[in-house]
């Protein structure tokens, strides 16, 4: 299977370090306004100190709407500019490779080259629903 | 770097792992000369990453994973320096400005309510961490109400430390012993009535028991101290509440009573009329064998922080009144002798000397004659120096054996109950010899 920025992942080691499979409900931080930048790794797109490092190619997901929250109510005001909402998605194995690491609620994601990732995630309130 | 005079290289610091990670980290634990810190992305602004750096000890962190306390306060309360670090994207150190939490900018800040629950999995350095802590947390939690016992020697030779056979075999295993014993008689005192079935009443008990016992929280060396507490956390598994509430009481209740400093009269009223005599006795004799054994000291505070006082019963009646001295009633074996006359037949040329005793073979008697020559005399010790043959009698009337005999007309008699009739004759002797050493 053929990720975004392939290419870039290649170079890397190892990476991504594993694969989960299976289907799964997954939580993102989002933008008030989803766009596709929502779903863009930006900080390895802008810095250069991330460039060897893996999980920063994928895109941070959390196992529950909850995790997620207590995410964003540990964000500084100033980052939270960019991450104000929560966006629920259902992650089958052919949407990309995805893995939990060191924290059981949090997952990285590495979309699958063509995936519509906009269709793919809903903005959800509260209840996670 | 820009016009400062700080410098500080982050590279330098060990990362020990990403707490808070969105893409990239946001909140990470760092290592640096065994000092923790926490390194907080604030913002992102042009090409710049500005972080808090936050000095913290082990024990926030733990706070801070667990839900116990928000990033906020922590930031907030935190009364070491901090550090606001600015930093290009190649990850090179621009500027560093050292503040304090309360002048941290609003917009560096995270919400009020900045709670987090963190699960870590096994290959995470905060799995053993977490557990640590809260196996650690729960002991310091029993630490804080526990009360304490030293065990010293009162010998000087030791200065006051104690023998371990000591400490296990007359101080820990008595106390162990009394509590128990309490624990019995305090639980049946109190369900005895609720619960009349003795036999589920006995079985609750015994599957309460391991759970009742004090814990050992604290410990020091020399004289030996202890910290006990009273386990209430794991007590929330009893589902009786009212056994419940009981099981968490007992222990003070036995601090109270039993290892009381002073015994004062309200205490003593209130173990009398708690608990029968030989409740008491199992209760009480273990300790009184402690605090009344000169070779020991007993002592008791409240807590870590309290003196120490002494367990001593100054007013003895105090320990007569809670254990009083059993009247035992001394049976004394009545014998009854009698005297058995028998013939026997040896076979010269057997080694064996046995002599089979049948019924047939003797017969018994009240009375019998006996001769005491100048050479029973001198096997007793006592010298004559000229032959004698006194006729003597061995008389038996039911448990008591005489001896008796008449020379030079006067008569002389020894009796005795154990029926030893070596001493009987030993005893005679010695009275007929007396006489001749007088008369002579």
């Amino acid at each position: 299977m053929e990720l975004k920025y392939q290419k870039e992942i290649s170079t890397i080691e190892n990476c991504p370090i594993e694969n989960l499979s299976g289907e799964k409900i997954l939580f993102r931080c989002v933008e008030e306004s989803m766009t596709e930048n929502s779903f863009l790794p930006n900080a390895v797109l802008l810095k250069p100190k991330f460039e060897k490092e893996c999980l920063a190619w994928g895109l941070s997901l959390f196992s529950s709407y909850d995790s997620a929250k207590q995410v964003l109510q540990n964000l500084s005001k100033s980052k939270k500019v960019n991450y104000s909402k929560i966006a629920r998605t259902n992650l089958t194995d052919n949407d990309g490779i995805k893995h939990c690491s060191k924290n059981k609620s949090h997952y990285t994601f590495y979309p699958q080259k063509n995936l519509d990732l906009l269709t793919k995630f809903v903005i959800v309130e509260e209840n996670g629903k | 770097m820009e016009n400062n005079n700080i410098h500080l290289d982050i590279n330098q610091f060990e990362k020990i792992e990403d707490i808070i990670y969105l893409d990239e980290p946001i909140l990470s634990h760092l290592k640096y000369n065994g000092k923790d810190f926490l390194l907080y992305l604030v913002d992102t602004k042009e090409l710049y990453d500005y972080f808090l750096l936050i000095e913290i000890d082990e024990a926030t962190i733990f706070e801070y994973l667990t839900n116990q306390i928000s990033l906020f306060n922590l930031i907030k309360e935190n009364k070491n320096f901090q550090y606001l670090i600015k930093q290009d994207f190649q990850g090179n150190t621009l500027n560093i400005q050292v503040t304090q939490g309360i002048y941290i900018d609003e917009n560096y800040l995270p919400d009020v309510d900045s709670f987090l629950e963190y699960f870590p999995t096994d290959k995470s350095y905060y799995y053993e961490f977490i557990n640590s802590y809260k196996a650690n947390s729960y002991t310091l939690s029993l630490r804080e109400h526990a009360f304490y016992l030293k065990f010293s020697s009162t010998s000087s030779k030791y200065a006051d430390t104690i023998g371990l056979n000591e400490l296990t075999n007359e101080l820990l295993v008595n106390l162990s012993d009394s509590f128990e014993n309490f624990l019995k008689a305090d639980f049946f005192q109190r369900f005895k009535k609720i619960k009349p079935n003795t036999n589920k009443l006995q079985k609750i008990f015994k599957k309460l028991l391991p759970d009742l016992d004090f814990r050992m929280v604290d410990l020091k060396f020399g004289s030996f101290e202890v910290g006990l507490a009273i386990d209430h956390i794991m007590k929330s598994s009893i589902e009786d509440n009212d056994i419940k509430d009981w099981s968490i009481e007992v222990g003070n209740k036995y601090k109270k009573l039993v290892l009381d400093d002073d015994y004062d009269e309200a205490t003593v009223e209130e173990i009398i009329s708690n608990y029968d005599e030989e409740e008491r006795r199992k209760i009480f004799t273990p300790i009184f064998a402690i605090t009344e054994n000169p070779n020991f000291n007993l002592e008791v505070k409240e807590s870590k922080k309290s003196n120490y006082s002494i367990v001593k019963i100054r007013d003895k009646k105090v320990i007569e009144k809670i254990i009083p001295t059993k009247i035992e009633v001394l049976k004394t074996e009545k014998k009854d002798f009698e005297i058995v006359q028998f013939t026997t037949v040896l076979d010269k040329n057997l080694s064996s000397k046995t002599i089979k005793l049948e019924n047939t073979l003797f017969n018994s008697t009240n009375s019998t004659d006996v001769v005491l020559t100048d050479k029973d005399f001198e096997k007793f010790g006592f010298s004559l120096k000229k032959e004698v043959s006194i006729s003597a009698q061995i008389s038996t009337n039911k448990d008591t054996v005489s001896l008796s005999a008449k020379f030079n007309g006067e008569v002389f008699e020894v009796n005795d109950h154990t029926g030893k009739i070596e001493e009987l004759t030993k005893k005679l002797i010695s009275k007929i010899h007396e006489y001749i050493l007088n008369t002579e």
